[in-house]
Order: structure tokens, then C-alpha cells, then sequence
């Protein structure tokens, strides 16, 4: 079977006939509103392009100017309370739970008694 | 030169004034056809008749945009192959409720009226169902090659992609097309 293409236009525009356009009311109220609903309407549906790629690189120098003046503000690594001071490790002993780095420092102390 | 386009100067002019009346001509001229068109893609008359409306105030908005006034028709086009496309991938609650909303308009008219009685018509019409079963890229190139009886490269610049990509669609779509045709021994119309 062959698909010519004015048998297949010709069978689509008879499928096809009986749909007419009818929303033409609806564009002119939106085009040309009469009252004051239609014309708040209209502004509320009124449609906006927003450039994606101005937007998005405004938005990316934003976030990076941002960091920049974090890590400017903190230059010396995690702030106390944050995710990386959480990271010591607790130890048991002797039925105690300690601070690993903390008991390290405390026995080094017992073992060199002369060092402060 | 299209059908209708003899008049599309006049209209144009008319747009830019934002004259009602060329707003009008241009629908009464255009609309069916844009219509049937976005039929042809969104399978869905509501979602059609919405995509070919949202385009007709885009272009009554931005007539200024149009570069080569020769070319209402295909401008237009344009706009509604685009609308169709955002209407294609945006979501909709019709799809999570569809028995709602269809129960709904029929409560609205319990006996089919003329209007009703067409578009049943234009369900039931089987070279547009075997193009409503198509994925979405080869129905769009199906439709306007056959439909709207566009040439490769038309096609090709309307869809920003390269000929090859239109030919490589055409050619699988109408392969598609006629497996789903045979397969219901619909050669009548042929």
C-alpha cells in the first residue's frame, strides 16, 4: 500500500471537516477586553518570556559571588558546629565512652607528666 | 502563494494597528486549519482548540515579530506546532482525572448535538486514529508533510532539526502508518 500524498491529505481533510475553530470569543475577550474582569483577566493570563540563558547565568554569578564571600568571611575551614567538627570519634573505656582525640590527649598527658 | 494569503497583506496591517476586525479575519481564515492540525497532534480537541486560541493571541501580541509578511501562514503554523509541543510535555490534571473531566462534559449534554455528532465523526475517522497511535516526533512530522503538505526542508526549519532528522522520522513514521493501516485492512481511501 502507498501512502500518496494528496489520497492521504484528501482523507485527512474529510476525517477532519467537521472540526471548526470556536474559541474566537475567547481570544478577542482576551485581545480586547471589555469590562474590568475581562481586562484583569486578560493582565493575570498575560504571558511572560523570561530568557533562559541571561537568567540562568545571572543566577550562577549570584550563587558563585555568594560562596566567594563565605569562604572570604571563614577562611579557616569548618565553623564550629558545623558538619566537619562533628567528625571525632567516640571511644569506650573501661566502661566510659570518651572522646578518642580527647583521651589521646589526656593519656599522653598521664605518660609525660612533665610536658604541659 | 496559500489559499487565503492574498488577503494576509491586508491582515497584517491590521494586526500591527491591533485592529479586532484583522484579528478576526485572521481566525476566520486560519483557524480551522490550525484547528485540525493541532487535532492531528494533541489527539485531544479541548487541548487543541486551547493551543490554537493561546496561539492566536501570541501572534495578534507579536505580529511585530513577523519578518516576511508573505508568510502569515507559516508563522502561525509555527506558533501552533510550538504551542503543541509545550501542551505535548506540560502536565496536566485532565491526565489524572480523565473519567472527571470527560464524565463532566457529557453531563453537560446528555444528547449528542450537531457539533458532538461531528466530532464523533472525526473520532471515528481511521487514517486519523492511525496517526493519533504514532509517538508524538513521527506524528509531527507525518502531519505536516501530509497534512499540511510541507516540504522537507519547511519541515526540517520549522522543527529545528536537520533534514536527514526529518526524512529518517518521515520515513519510519510512514512506516509506522501503514503497518498500523494494514493491520486493520483499511485500504478504502488509497
Amino acid at each position: 500500500m502507498d501512502l500518496n500524498r494528496p489520497d492521504v491529505k484528501r482523507e485527512l481533510d474529510r476525517e477532519l471537516a467537521g472540526l471548526r475553530f470556536g474559541n474566537r470569543q475567547n481570544v478577542l475577550e482576551r485581545t480586547h477586553p471589555n469590562s474590568l474582569p475581562g481586562r484583569l483577566r486578560a493582565w493575570w493570563n498575560k504571558e511572560l518570556e523570561l530568557p533562559v540563558v541571561p537568567i540562568g547565568a545571572a543566577l550562577l554569578l549570584l550563587l558563585t559571588a555568594a560562596f566567594l564571600y563565605r569562604a572570604a568571611l571563614y577562611p579557616k575551614g569548618p565553623l564550629p558546629g558545623s558538619e566537619t567538627a562533628f567528625k571525632r570519634e567516640l571511644v569506650e573505656e573501661a566502661g566510659s565512652v570518651y572522646w578518642k582525640d580527647d583521651l589521646e590527649r589526656r593519656l599522653a598527658l598521664l605518660e609525660n607528666p612533665g610536658q604541659n | 502563494m496559500a489559499r487565503g494569503e492574498e488577503h494576509g497583506l491586508d491582515i497584517i496591517a491590521g494586526l500591527k494597528r491591533k485592529d479586532e476586525e484583522a484579528l478576526v479575519l485572521l481566525m476566520q481564515q486560519y483557524g480551522d486549519d490550525l484547528l485540525r492540525t493541532a487535532c492531528l497532534l494533541l489527539r485531544d480537541r479541548q487541548e487543541a482548540e486551547e493551543a490554537v486560541q493561546d496561539s492566536f493571541i501570541a501572534a495578534f501580541e507579536r505580529i511585530g515579530q513577523l519578518r516576511d509578511d508573505t508568510k502569515l501562514k507559516s508563522w502561525l503554523l509555527r506558533i501552533v506546532v510550538n504551542r503543541c509541543r509545550m501542551k505535548q510535555r506540560t502536565w496536566s490534571f485532565r491526565h489524572l482525572f480523565p473519567s472527571a473531566y470527560v464524565d463532566g462534559r457529557l453531563a453537560k449534554e446528555e444528547e449528542p448535538g450537531p457539533e458532538e455528532r461531528l466530532v464523533q465523526r472525526w473520532r471515528s475517522g481511521r487514517l486519523t486514529k492511525a496517526v493519533h497511535r504514532l509517538s508524538y516526533k513521527y506524528r509531527e512530522v507525518i502531519t505536516l508533510y501530509y497534512f499540511q503538505e510541507m516540504g522537507v526542508a519547511e519541515i526540517a526549519d520549522h522543527l529545528q532539526v536537520s533534514k536527514n532528522t526529518v526524512k529518517a522520522r518521515l520515513a519510519r513514521g510512514r512506516a509506522y502508518l501503514k503497518q498500523t493501516l494494514e493491520k486493520e485492512g483499511e485500504t478504502d481511501w488509497t
